[in-house]
């Protein structure tokens, strides 16, 4: 321990002892190493003295021109020259004298610093008057303002009515200013004259203004100073190439200049000239005539030349033009000579060749005769083209002439008086005035008081029109004797979308007529172009158009003598409109221009380069702009024209890119995969994007392939071939260009509904998202508790619930229709035998039909002759038939459910697609047949052999959409018979009881049910949010009108407010309105107004039905004016009822429109009318019936509500069945009316137009459609028999058309005229067939029914066909569209 | 994923080649499948979120929204609001610039009804397919001391005027914010042919 501690203590020792070892020598020896001095310090004095020797500080005195510039040149002063000076940068005095002072130190290289004019040379000023980078801001101090907005907290109210998107209405503001006539019609001789003298005069005022001559001899002055100093120049220094070229240049500038500068002069004086030549005829008219019409008169003022080395500078000019032409002549001179001594060189040298040729070819020639033989006849050729080429001798030229300096002198003499002005010669300016003195009317002749009475009598005024419509006229002015009229007038345009066209029409108002004198496009403003700034514009006009006139005015395009020896001329009615057209402003200073979006592509993508910054907005021939800027020698200093010199640069480059783009991210292209063509080549991105667009073709894709190879390219074609197909009108698929113009038009209109619709259904209310179940309450517990007390009645049919399917679970395949057939009532019976048929006596046709019998054999009498009929029922679907069994008699019961197959479209089933299938649901009524064949002696053997045949009765045809929206039918329906069906007939007697009293009429009856299986559920109605022009107090009236009554009776039809084919929403009552039918169908029958009515009816029902759900995609309800109606001929229930209700207001009747429910129609709309017997009629528009109140087939369902013109009235009573409904709207306890005392009627104003126009239906055109259509129908027949030859009876066909006009005109009309007989034919032939009638819309319906009714089916050998088909045209392009189709068996 | 922003030559020289070989094949596709999750850290609850998607011009929308609004979440206990909001957008594109970015606003509602902002944020799709996780932190525009005031009694405060700030940079140091909460998301990312174009993924 202790050791340990000795240990350590020497250890610590020893340590200190080696650290002073170490650092002792470096810590004695550092002071030796080092020495301080003190701050080294030189006198200031001293300092100077030597910087004085180094410096050199100039003074600030100026520095004389002379020291600055060779001695030998004379300063010059380049602005005078006419050479471009920018503005140079500003330096202080001072600091320029010090700069001067500092350079002229340098002896040898100062004075090169110094320009021609002593003084600095320096670029132009480079600072530019905007800055050109963005200010930004420093760091320091941010200033947030400019990126944040202060929002206070706010409560948003979800107004419905501003969620469609109404683009901010823009503002275009048209100045119609004044117009002025160069040339009118009306005006006098002397008018002629008065316009020609102004006109003149306007160019001369405008040629002195822009003082051209002053200019150029300016300028000629400038040049001559340049030349000048350039040759002084050379004249000292050795010559210089570039500066001889340049003085060649100038002189030459020099000639140009002259020339164009004598060229202006002479069309001064010219333009003198005519001013006095005009103004003397004009003076001799007004002798002439003795009397004066214009106002105008000329005063020629005389001015002295001021200038009093006019002549000298005169002739000084005409000298130096000579010697100019001296010079020039000299030079080509020796051009010439020099010339010329070449060819007298090439001549001697050619003379002395010839001679020694000659010489050595006599020589050859000699030896030739030794060895002709042996030469080639090559050569021999060669030696001839030798001989031929030097026989050309060179043409000797002339000596050119020396030059003449007196000739030269006497033309430049005689150019120059002819040219300018003569020095000391009287200057003559013509000044107009307005001072003198028109003749009174009642002093001048008679042709002239004529003219002027007429020119009282014309009155004009400017139209306006934005996109071809009319949008303001100014008022009207009359014209005075100076034919310029202030208009004056600013319009304010209000538009939403970019302007197609601005439009102004000049019109001319007499008593008489009025016509448009001419029409002028108005180029659309850029959108720079603001009010308060636009330039007004002056708008040319003619117009050829030949007007003559009695008395003293001189009338437009005939030729016109004026004066005693002046040619005619054939002076237009033209003039110029002052107008100007610019974009609004609002009260906050935006501007009113529509947005970029909806401004056509061409516009937006403008050129936005140079070009348009120099304000030639539409250059677009680029080359020769810079062609342009090569010729016209801009100067290239002056930075107002650098972006055109820049521009001229980049053409001269041979890149003229007039930028098409901006590059918003550079280098994007470099980064690219691929290109963008090539993405957009790629097929599975297309079909994704249209999936997407939710193209009607792919909408029902679900899968889209992975690769593109799997994506067949015809997978577009049919879109494609829809999208070329938009804008091409097919007239072959319409049969009538009408037709098809309209067809593409409800296309346009489906289009943008569509679009609109796609931007409704994405905007979600919270009913749209939330299904809140209602809570139990106390009502329905008692409910509940009733149903479990309630008896139990195991006999009471009940009804099933079945599954229902919503249409996107769907697929193909799985749908199936059924439908019930359950009875029939009173079909057509049998006629009796033809015996009975021929002891009819009356040959009209129509008995002529009815008694034949069908069933009549050669070879036998059919089984069941007392059978009145075996009908059976035979429903066809998306042309897939399925058929009852047979039953018997006239009142048969099936009791048989059918199922048929149902495939929608492209196997897309989403409810849009459902609802706009087009597809029908035919139920035939068939008769059976059966004949027994007997084949010679057969019948021995027991067998026999029998063939049926069915005989069509009837149909009844529900589209399949009617199905779809109601998801059910039931009912009892009408049987369409035809008209006359040959061999049967419908009685009356067989009406039994309650049947017969209640039933009046004759028709025939079937009860029906149809659903789908599973049921499908229709998709929901789009709410209808769009903007509306009503008042808002109105449309919150209507709708709690609505709610109130939706409340009392749910399913009761009610409409307050329709969308009208704009989307815009109105209340229903300004859509009727009284409208005067058209006049031939009231002229047909002037005395009977009951069937003048059914006319109407009838001529409504022919205009084609389709629903709105199929015209517009099942979106929603359009309802069309009833002009569009016609236009468009084709629109649903409401359209019709309107259009009738219309006529019948016109013609007096109290009619009202009725909404209701019926069958199979479901939700409808039905014409109420008020007879003279207070009883109640109600119209089917649609399909032209009416039925009285209280008839119990009615469709008629349920009543909902009326329409009046003036009010809306609810049905509040218990019952709605139009048999036990009161149809008294004044009793307002039945009738909940929209407007009340409380809630008064504002006066609503009309949709409708004032009238109706109806063009007369062409007939050549009917009788055209009626051979297409029966043209088709026969290929059609012959392709639906395939197997078997199909013959066409043509004399039966004949007759058959001879009688359907018959038919036609027996519905038209009471009278009843007999038609042609077919009384032979029936004796010939067994017929079976019938006339069709249906209005026409398009060719495939016509096909459908003819092919439903099956007559093309007659497996009979030899059977033989009659077709024929009658159009008959109804005014405003509706047509009645007859067919008659018949089998004939041959009788013998 | 390597994206070859920084050597333009390596890439022409990439791009060339696949012009060779890419001829046939299929357009470049991103699938962006996922949910907003939630927002936490916010001052007060009843939240909800606004939010988009912006992408390049090369990029093209095919299907899917690309912007929308989630519901209020107003939770009962803890400070998270759910949301999950689903986000499904499928994209083809013809280049690699302007990569889809997420830009986000989250609002609170109040009692009165009335909507206040809450916070700006934006984060890059992720560029890895697969599953991501992501924590979009928020911030908000202050406003001068006034607006601060009102701003705690009233509510209400500095909104950009444009939201374009929110994902373009250029403007943004001109801002005085304060930090908001943030918002998580999940999100799936689905590439496709991004390799025949010389993209590793």
């Amino acid at each position: 321990m202790h050791d340990k501690e000795g240990r350590e203590g020497e250890e610590i020792e020893h340590l200190v002892d080696e650290s002073d070892d170490v650092l002792g020598p470096y810590a004695r020896d550092n002071r030796d190493m080092l020495v301080y001095r003190p701050t080294k310090y030189t006198n200031t004095k001293i300092q100077c003295v030597q910087e004085e020797q180094i410096l050199f500080s100039p003074s600030m005195d100026p520095v004389s021109t002379t020291a600055k510039i060779p001695s030998y040149v004379q300063p010059r002063c380049l602005e005078d020259e006419g050479l471009f000076v920018g503005e140079r940068p500003w330096v202080s005095n001072n600091n320029m004298n010090i700069m001067e002072n500092r350079l002229m130190a340098d002896p040898l290289q100062g004075v090169r610093w110094f320009g021609g004019d002593g003084r600095i040379l320096s670029l132009a000023n480079p600072i530019k008057p905007n800055p050109t980078r963005l200010f930004t801001f420093p760091c320091q101090h941010p200033d947030p303002d400019d990126a944040l907005v202060y929002r206070k907290v706010v409560h948003v109210e979800h107004d419905e009515r501003k969620t469609t998107h109404a683009s901010r209405p823009c503002q275009l503001d048209v100045d119609v200013h004044a117009l002025t006539f160069f040339h009118h019609p009306l005006f006098s001789r002397e008018h002629m004259l008065a316009s020609r003298l102004q006109q003149l005069h306007g160019q001369f005022e405008a040629r002195q203004q822009a003082r051209l001559t002053a200019f150029l001899t300016d300028k000629i002055h400038a040049l001559r100073e340049a030349v000048k100093s350039i040759t002084g120049g050379l004249q000292l220094h050795s010559p210089n190439v570039h500066m001889q070229q340049q003085s060649q240049e100038y002189i030459h500038e020099i000639r140009k200049t002259r020339s164009l500068r004598d060229m202006e002069e002479q069309k001064d004086r010219n333009l003198l000239k005519s001013i006095l030549k005009v103004w003397k005829e004009m003076k001799t008219l007004r002798e002439f005539q003795k009397f004066t019409n214009t106002s105008l008169k000329l005063n020629l003022i005389r001015k002295e030349d001021g200038s009093g080395n006019r002549e000298e500078e005169y002739e000084e000019g005409i000298c130096e033009e000579i010697q100019q032409i001296h010079d020039e002549f000299q030079q080509e001179y020796q051009k010439q000579l020099e010339l010329f001594h070449q060819h007298q060189e090439h001549w001697k040298s050619w003379k002395k060749n010839k001679r020694m040729k000659l010489r050595s070819r006599q020589r050859r020639h000699r030896q030739n005769q030794m060895e002709t033989e042996l030469m080639s006849n090559e050569e021999k050729q060669n030696e001839e083209e030798e001989e031929e080429e030097e026989e050309q001798e060179p043409a000797l030229s002339e000596r050119p002439s020396e030059f003449d300096r007196d000739k030269a002198e006497r033309l430049v003499r005689e150019r120059v008086s002819q040219s300018r002005w003569k020095p000391g010669q009287v200057r003559l300016i013509p000044q107009l005035s307005e001072t003198a003195a028109v003749t009174l009317t009642d002093l001048c002749p008679r042709v002239e008081q004529q003219r002027r009475e007429e020119l009282q009598r014309h009155s004009l005024f400017v139209r306006l029109l934005v996109n071809n419509k009319e949008v303001s006229r100014t008022a009207g002015h009359v014209l005075d004797d100076s034919f310029h009229i202030h208009f004056r007038q600013i319009f304010n345009v209000q538009i939403k979308h970019w302007p197609e066209s601005i439009q102004l029409q000049v019109l001319e108002v007499t008593s008489r007529s009025s016509d448009s004198l001419a029409n002028l496009f108005v180029p659309i403003p850029e959108t720079s172009v603001l009010a308060g700034t636009a330039l007004m514009q002056r708008l040319e006009f003619s117009s050829e158009q030949r007007v003559t006139f009695e008395h003293e005015a001189t009338g437009s395009n005939i030729p016109v003598y004026i004066g005693g020896d002046m040619a005619a001329v054939t002076p237009l009615t033209s003039g110029t409109l002052a107008c100007s057209v610019a974009w609004g402003m609002g009260a906050d200073g935006t501007v009113l221009v529509p947005d970029l979006c909806t401004t056509p592509k061409d516009l937006l993508f403008g050129p936005a380069d140079a070009i348009t910054s120099i304000g030639a907005v539409g250059v677009t021939d680029t080359p020769r702009l810079a062609r342009w800027i090569r010729e016209s020698r801009l100067d290239p200093n002056d930075p107002n024209n650098a972006t055109l010199m820049q521009l001229h640069m980049v053409t001269e480059g041979g890149q003229m890119t007039s930028a098409e783009f901006f590059r918003l991210e550079q280098l994007q292209e470099e980064f690219d995969f691929v290109s963008e063509e090539e993405l957009l080549c790629s097929r599975r991105l297309r079909l994704l994007r249209l999936r997407n667009q939710e193209q009607p073709e792919f909408r029902a894709c679900r899968l889209v392939p992975l690769m593109d190879r799997e994506i067949p390219e015809k997978v577009f074609l049919e879109y494609e071939k829809r999208q070329n197909a938009k804008n091409i009108v097919d007239i072959k698929e319409h049969l009538i260009p009408h037709r098809a113009v309209v067809a593409q038009y409800i296309l346009k209109v489906r289009e943008e509904v569509l679009c609109m619709f796609v931007e409704v259904r994405h905007q979600y209310t919270l009913s749209d998202v939330v299904i809140e179940e209602q809570s139990l309450n106390l009502r329905m517990l008692g409910m509940g508790l009733f149903t479990m007390a309630e008896k139990r009645r195991p006999l009471k049919p009940k009804r099933k619930e079945r599954l229902k399917v919503a249409t996107q679970n769907l697929s193909a395949g799985d749908v199936k229709l059924l439908v019930n057939i359950s009875k029939a009532y009173n079909l057509p019976r049998r006629q009796n035998t033809r015996q009975e048929a021929m002891s009819h006596t009356t040959p009209s046709v129509l008995n002529t039909f009815c008694t034949t019998p069908p069933r009549q054999s050669s070879q036998g009498e059919p089984e069941h002759a007392q059978d009145l009929l075996r009908p059976f029922v035979e429903v066809s679907f998306q042309r897939r038939t399925c058929r009852t069994t047979t039953a018997h008699g006239p009142n048969p019961s099936w009791h048989e459910e059918l199922q048929l197959p149902f495939r929608a479209l492209n196997g897309d089933y989403s409810s849009t697609t459902l609802q706009s299938l087009r597809d029908e649901v035919y139920i035939n009524l068939f008769d059976e047949l059966t004949y027994n064949i007997q084949e010679g002696d057969r019948e021995t053997d027991g067998e026999t052999h029998t063939r049926t045949e069915k005989v069509w009765l009837g149909f009844i045809n529900i589209p399949f959409n009617t199905l779809y929206l109601q998801s059910r039918i039931e009912g009892t329906f009408k049987i369409n018979v035809p008209k006359v069906l040959l061999g049967y007939r419908l009685e009356q007697e067989g009406l039994q009881g309650f049947w017969h009293l209640q039933n009046p009429c004759q028709a025939a009856f079937l009860s029906v049910y149809l659903t789908t299986e599973p049921l499908i559920i229709p998709g929901e109605p789009v709410r209808e949010k769009f903007e509306s022009h009503e008042e808002s107090r109105l449309l919150f009236g209507a709708e709690a009108f609505r709610r109130q009554c939706h409340a009392a009776f749910p399913n009761r039809r009610l409409l307050t407010t329709v969308m009208d084919i704009t989307g815009q929403t109105l209340i229903v009552t300004r859509y009727l309105h009284p409208l005067k039918p058209p006049s031939e169908l009231l002229e047909i029958n002037p005395g009977h107004p009951d069937s003048t009515v059914e006319l109407l009816a009838r001529f409504i029902s022919l205009i084609p039905f389709t629903p709105d759900s199929v015209t517009f995609s099942g979106i929603c309800d359009l309802w069309t004016t009833c002009d569009q109606f016609l236009t468009l001929l084709c629109g649903d229930e409401e359209e019709h009822s309107v259009l009738l209700c219309c006529f019948f207001l016109a013609l007096g009747k109290k009619s009202w429109l009725l909404l209701g429910s019926a069958i199979p129609e479901g939700p409808t709309a039905y014409v109420l009318t008020k007879e003279d017997d207070m009883s109640y009629l109600i119209w089917n528009a649609s399909s032209g019936q009416r039925y009285q109140q209280f008839d119990s087939f009615c469709p008629l369902q349920s009543v909902g509500s009326l329409v009046g013109t003036d009010n809306i009235w609810f049905n509040m009573q218990a019952c709605d069945s139009p048999m036990r409904v009161n149809f008294d709207v004044s009793k307002t306890k039945l009738w909940k009316p929209l407007f009340s005392h409380s809630f008064p009627n504002p006066g609503l104003g009309s949709v409708q137009p004032q009238t109706l126009s109806f063009q007369p239906t062409d007939r050549s055109t009917a009788l055209e459609l009626q051979d297409r259509i029966e043209k088709v129908l026969k290929e059609k027949v012959m392709e639906w028999r395939p197997l078997q030859p199909t013959r066409w009876n043509r004399h039966c066909t004949a007759v058959l058309r001879r009688a359907l006009p018959d038919l036609e005109f027996g519905l038209v009309s009471d009278s009843k005229r007999s038609g042609g007989d077919l009384q032979h034919i029936l004796n010939e032939y067994q017929m079976c067939g019938f006339p069709l009638q249906m209005p026409f819309s398009e060719l495939w319906p016509i096909v459908e029914r003819v092919h439903s009714t099956g007559v093309h089916e007659c497996q009979v050998p030899n059977v033989e066909f009659a077709l024929a088909v009658y159009v008959h045209p109804y005014p405003s392009n509706v047509m009645s569209v007859w067919v008659y189709i018949a089998s004939l068996k041959c009788l013998r | 994923m390597v994206a070859p922003y920084d050597s333009l030559l390596c890439f022409a020289s990439l791009r060339s080649r696949v012009h060779l070989l890419g001829r046939r094949s299929g357009m470049a596709e991103l699938h962006i499948i996922g949910q907003l999750v939630s927002a936490s850290g916010f001052p007060k609850h009843s939240l909800f979120c606004k939010w988009g998607i912006h992408a390049g011009r090369a990029w093209k929308l095919i299907e899917g929204l690309h912007e929308g609004q989630t519901q209020v979440d107003n939770p009962h206990t803890g400070d998270v609001a759910y949301l999950c909001h689903p986000i499904d957008v499928h994209y083809a594109t013809k280049g690699l610039q302007g990569w889809p970015k997420l830009h986000l606003q989250v609002w609170h509602l109040d009692n009165f009804g009335r909507s206040d902002l809450f916070g700006y944020g934006f984060c890059h799709v992720p560029s890895t397919p697969g599953c991501h996780r992501l924590t979009c932190v928020t911030w908000r525009p202050t406003g001068n001391w006034q607006e601060r005031l009102a701003h705690g009694f009233v509510g209400g405060g500095p909104q950009l005027k444009s939201a374009d700030l929110v994902y373009g940079g250029t403007n943004r140091y001109r801002l005085h914010t304060v930090a908001a909460g943030q918002v998580h998301l999940e999100l799936a990312v689905v590439l496709r042919h991004f390799d025949k174009y010389g993209v590793e993924s």
